[in-house]
């Protein structure tokens, strides 16, 4: 490196040290500072915290299946105290036998305050050259046995859901009703549509008696047997075996809980610290030097010309902004990336005014003037003795336009659930749930993290704009 | 206390109590005004001058404070007045302050009229009317348009700003003048006139005045007496003439001698080093580290006060042998 | 006050412009987009008309594809795509300019009109009512919050109010919309979900109005809490800056009491930002209207967008864009003369930020 090269380094690595002990100073900066990291570690390191596979598959439902729907996270019993019945997975391999019955149990121990939120059985079976009549039977702790199902058989994939699977939803009223309250049981038949409120499977849980349809009557805890009894009408050549998965989803889970459609929210949410911190500093970044490249060259050209890019960008700043960006994301359905874009079209706007005092500011000094004098392009005199003044100052409105690109992405994404178009944005995570009436049913974790990592996002920038900018304004040095 | 002094500062201290350690901004200061008199307060930036013209009237900005010392104006010790009493009684009623940088002395948003009138119908008990009289006269007093008082501040050049204001600190015909480098930060020509018409101004109205300024050339012309300061403590004080031609402390012969003279063929000369951290100033004379005479003693202990002729005082070893 | 009125008059010129140009820039967009839909809707009338008359009349093919044609054309020339798209951009800027709003597509307001002045007019109280209230009183408290903490800078409420501060600005205020709904919603239940009142309204004018307030109470805490904290640091800034000034230090040599300091001094030259920036909140309120009146079904003027964003009425939309900004620039001229009003620098000719 030649000796100008390297003094030049050597300046560069004093002022940068100098920089940092300042920045140290403000403790709000250090923490803005603090949260950042931890959140671009979220980002980058998600595949290690979460599975990506989860994730590509966040819109496709049926990888979804086996998880529990709208359940809390897992923690919740150290809060409330209660105990949540874990997610169970229990898998028989049931092997090929020469007999006219096949029959096997799944024992099930439950001794919780809050059932499995889904009961769900998958068979499958070798060959298909069968035909069977299938009998799903519980055997309740407190005696009862409710035949939940029955139904022909032949072969392949069977899958069987409590919670949506109508037969067994029919048996199980059928057999509830046997125990409740006479009236509530006619206030329900006079208003099916009512039917679709009562949890199925938590009911196959509950002690009999009344209330018992609205969970009123407590958990009966003991141990559960699950029947499946497969008679075939003749011995069948050659004997089917079966793999058979019984899954008993849990009544919470995972770090932050599922959704209405299962997903496990840990996944969307690590992985969405990935678009937000991408959004967020490249719409920052794009807009803010854009802005600050047009304050400075309007400044320095000076007259009409000035006159008229200020104009130009009165009228681009007072065009409203929210209402145009969700008609072009509503009828463009852009990618996260094209909503980026459009943030920094109308973004680029913010800085100018700003950058273009302090530019004047040094137009007016003398050392300006005398590299004009000496013959100084424009283009150097900008590059030499205006931008880098204003270069330092240009970071610290980069950090402060973060916060703004992340909340509007947030809000668009809220109000439209750009769905399918690209991977879930914490946004789209909120829409998800208010479109699911989140709120009204009690689902806090479905809103309540996805809100705060979005304002702890916001927050770590303005924490760090703030103390970039009382460092580096020059207004303020003046 | 006689009836000449009209203010006499005793063993001033103000202290700065910041987080980087305590500022001895006036380190045991003492001098007096007498009425009619026009006394010169000279020194680098930084020396304690102005935090001194604040004491006297009480408003030295937190974290700082009058730690010690007496301030006797016609008989009274400000030092004991609460800020009420200074507001009511002292300010601008009987001591006024001309600001460095008139600039921004005027609050931009209200007419020159206005600020004139509200100092006196605050403290004269005057109608408005009579104050706007007394406004226009005083303009005229200081050589502008009494129209002006519809005007609003940035509408004035420096100087007009500058002349405004003196006319608004004379509103009340106050005993005392302290001007705090009223011509900084103008340029030579206007200089040249305010400093004449401040003169022209205290002479005509029997006022004394504190001319407080780092350029020692300015006071030559119009002050009775000059006070030295150097880094919280004063180096000399006497009579302008006395100091002017024959300076006895190093500090005031450095600065006399860096005056540029237009008839002497002299070389000018300046005093090497800058001054002092006040937080921790130099043991023994302050001005030690800087001076050509370097004795011993300096390095220890402070000089005392050593009384050189009437009304001339030095503080420095070199004098203390006689 | 004559250099007052030429500014004024100059500043609205300008705003006058700028509307002309956002029309015409949202003309153009809405219009190429919305062509694209239109025309597919009418492809989409066309073909099943085309179905059930070529059934009915036993058309052969070039019978069918001449009335798939005169069909298309008619309902081009009704919706009139069949002029040119400069013509189709300019009549509809100059129209709305004229404050010609037109017919809606599909929408209708709640007395049945397809006007769109009409449905605009209808939600416009609701967006006033709640917004514009919540804002002057964020304003207001913020104002003296900010005041209080300049005076005591450093203290516990100023270090407080800055932390708040940060805090809210980052808080989506409709997010935030979103846990008022399930702590007082859903967990206690004390304050509807959303809405403007109740299914059905009550009929007594009282009971009308307290179940009003009943509703309004909620969003209007929402924006109140997550609004007054940034207007109370900027304040609290301004002020800040504005005690650092000589002219307060002269104005207490003078020996003014420090209320007549404070008041007369500090607040008037602190004035013009503050009500700039106060105004420009006004503003911003506006924008938050659209998320925020969607997550408590607020039938104001955001809500409105909405729903014409999803059934493609693009009369609404226009004359919708047009309502923002109208108000957006009148508020913007509105600012420069009250901003004018309180700083003698700028009336006289002296802009900030150039010369």
């Amino acid at each position: 490196m030649s000796w100008r090269g390297r003094s030049r380094l050597r300046e560069f690595i004093q002022s940068f040290t100098a920089f940092w002990h300042e920045f140290f100073r403000f403790k709000s900066g250090v923490v803005g500072l603090v949260i950042t990291i931890v959140l671009v570690i979220m980002a980058i390191g998600a595949p290690f915290f979460v599975s990506e596979e989860a994730y590509r598959n966040w819109d496709n439902p049926s990888y979804w299946d086996t998880y529990p729907h709208a359940v809390p996270p897992a923690w919740i019993g150290y809060v409330t105290g209660e105990r949540y019945a874990p997610q169970t997975e229990v898998v028989k391999d049931i092997p090929p036998l020469p007999t006219q019955i096949v029959s096997f149990s799944f024992l099930y121990n439950c001794t919780y305050d809050h059932p499995p939120s889904d009961v769900i059985f998958l068979i499958e079976s070798t060959h298909r050259n069968f035909s069977c009549s299938l009998k799903l039977r519980v055997e309740r702790p407190d005696g009862e046995e409710i035949v939940v199902l029955h139904r022909k058989y032949d072969g392949g994939l069977l899958r069987i859901l409590f919670s949506t699977d109508e037969d067994i939803r029919k048996s199980v009223w059928e057999w509830a009703q046997k125990y409740e309250d006479p009236e509530t049981v006619s206030k329900i038949l006079a208003n099916p549509e009512m039917l679709s409120f009562i949890d199925i499977p938590h009911i196959v849980f509950m002690k009999k008696g009344y209330g018992m349809l609205f969970e009123r009557t407590g958990v009966l805890e003991g141990t559960y047997v699950f029947n499946i009894t497969m008679i075939f009408s003749e011995i069948p050549t050659p004997p089917p075996g079966f793999h058979v998965r019984a899954v008993f989803t849990g009544a919470a889970y995972g770090l932050m809980g599922t959704d209405a459609r299962g997903r496990d929210l840990a996944v969307g949410i690590v992985f969405g610290s990935r678009l937000a911190l991408i959004i967020g500093l490249l719409t920052a970044v794009l807009s803010t030097v854009v802005g600050v490249l047009y304050g400075i060259v309007s400044a320095y050209l000076g007259g009409w010309r000035d006159e008229l890019l200020q104009r130009i960008q009165e009228t681009v700043s007072s065009i409203p902004v929210l209402p145009l960006l969700i008609i072009l994301a509503f009828v463009m359905r852009p990618t996260v990336w094209i909503l980026a874009l459009l943030l920094v079209v109308f973004g680029w706007v913010g800085p100018v005014k700003t950058v273009r005092s302090i530019a004047y500011q040094i137009k007016e000094e003398t050392y300006v003037e005398a590299a004009r004098a000496v013959g100084c392009s424009s283009r150097r005199i900008i590059a030499k003795y205006i931008s880098p003044q204003i270069l330092p100052y240009m970071f610290a409105l980069i950090a402060l336009g973060v916060p703004g690109a992340i909340l509007t992405e947030a809000g668009i994404s809220f109000l439209l659930g750009v769905e399918g178009v690209s991977e879930p944005t914490w946004g789209r995570i909120l829409h998800d749930a208010q479109a699911a009436g989140a709120t009204m049913a009690g689902m806090w974790w479905w809103v309540l993290i996805p809100g705060f990592m979005i304002t702890l996002s916001g927050l770590a920038f303005v924490l760090i704009g703030n103390a970039l900018d009382r460092i580096l304004n020059p207004m303020l040095k003046r | 206390m006689s009836a000449e002094l009209l203010l006499e500062i005793r063993n001033l201290k103000t202290y700065f109590f910041t987080y980087r350690g305590v500022v001895k901004a006036v380190d045991d200061v003492s001098f007096t005004v007498g009425r009619g008199e026009a006394v010169g307060l000279v020194g680098e930036s930084g020396c304690g001058k102005s935090t001194t013209a604040y004491s006297i009237i009480g408003l030295v900005p937190p974290p700082g404070r009058i730690v010690g010392g007496q301030i006797l104006f016609d008989g009274m010790d400000l030092t004991k007045f609460s800020d009420s009493e200074l507001r009511r009684r002292i300010r601008w009623k009987r001591i006024a302050m001309v600001f460095q940088g008139a600039m921004n002395a005027f609050n931009p948003v209200r007419t020159i009229g206005d600020q004139i009138v509200e100092a006196a119908t605050y403290h004269l008990n005057i109608t408005k009317a009579e104050a706007l009289d007394k406004a226009r006269q005083l303009l005229e007093l200081v050589g502008l348009d009494p129209n002006l008082i519809h005007r609003y501040p940035h509408e004035l050049s420096g100087g007009m700003k500058q002349r405004a204001f003196i006319a608004m600190a004379l509103v009340c015909r106050p005993d005392l003048l302290i001007a705090d480098e009223p011509t900084t930060a103008l340029d030579v020509v206007v200089q040249a006139q305010i400093i004449n018409l401040i003169k022209r101004l205290q002479q005509e109205l029997k006022m004394s005045l504190i001319l407080i300024t780092h350029d020692v050339a300015l006071t030559s012309e119009i002050v009775d007496r000059v006070v030295v300061m150097y880094a919280g403590k004063i180096a000399e004080q006497g009579p302008s003439d006395i100091l002017f031609t024959k300076p006895q402390h190093p500090y005031t012969q450095g600065l006399i001698s860096s005056i540029p003279r237009l008839h002497n063929p002299e070389k000018i000369t300046w005093i090497p080093g800058f001054p002092p951290d006040l937080v921790n100033p130099p043991k023994g004379c302050r001005f030690h580290p800087r001076c050509p005479h370097t004795m011993p003693i300096c390095r220890e202990k402070e000089p005392p006060e050593i009384e050189l002729g009437p009304n001339h005082y030095v503080y420095c070893w070199l004098h203390a042998r006689r | 006050m004559r250099a007052l009125w030429r500014y004024l008059l100059f500043r609205t010129l300008n705003a006058a412009i700028v509307l002309v140009i956002v029309m015409l820039v949202s003309a153009t967009l809405f219009n190429d987009m919305m062509e694209k839909i239109v025309r597919a809707e009418i492809d989409e009338i066309v073909k099943q008309q085309v179905k059930t008359i070529a059934q009915q009349q036993q058309l052969n093919e070039t019978q069918i594809r001449e009335l798939r044609e005169e069909l298309r054309q008619t309902y081009y020339h009704q919706y009139g795509l069949d002029k040119p798209k400069w013509y189709r951009i300019l009549y509809n800027s100059w129209r709305i300019l004229t404050f010609n709003l037109g017919r809606a597509t599909s929408m209708t307001s709640s007395s049945g009109t397809h006007e769109v002045s009409d449905i605009i007019v209808e939600a416009i109280p609701n967006t006033v009512l709640l917004f514009t209230t919540g804002t002057v009183i964020s304003l207001l408290i913020g104002l003296f919050c900010g005041l209080y903490a300049a005076r005591n800078p450093g203290l516990f409420f100023d270090r407080f109010i800055s932390i708040f501060a940060m805090v809210t600005y980052t808080l989506p205020m409709w997010w935030t919309g979103m846990l008022f709904i399930y702590l007082f919603a859903y967990k206690l239940g004390i304050l509807p979900s959303g809405g403007i009142h109740s299914i059905p309204p009550p009929k007594e004018p009282f009971a009308y109005f307290t179940d009003l307030l009943w509703h309004l109470t909620l969003p209007l805490a929402t924006l109140v809490f997550v609004s007054f904290g940034s207007f109370a640091y900027v304040v609290r800034n301004i002020v800040l800056g504005t005690f650092q000034q000589d002219f307060v230090m002269a104005a207490r040599a003078k020996g003014m009491p420090e209320r007549h300091v404070v008041y007369k001094h500090v607040l008037r030259a602190a004035s013009p930002p503050i009500v700039t920036m106060m105004l420009f909140g006004l503003l911003g309120s506006l924008s938050g209207a659209i998320i925020t009146e969607a997550v408590f079904d607020w039938p104001g003027m955001g809500r409105l967008y909405w729903i014409a964003v999803e059934m493609n009425d693009v009369p609404v939309l226009l004359g919708l864009t047009f309502v923002f900004t109208f108000i957006y620039l009148i508020a913007t001229v509105v600012v420069d003369l009250i901003y004018g009003l309180l700083d003698p620098r700028v009336r006289i000719g002296l802009m900030a930020g150039g010369k």
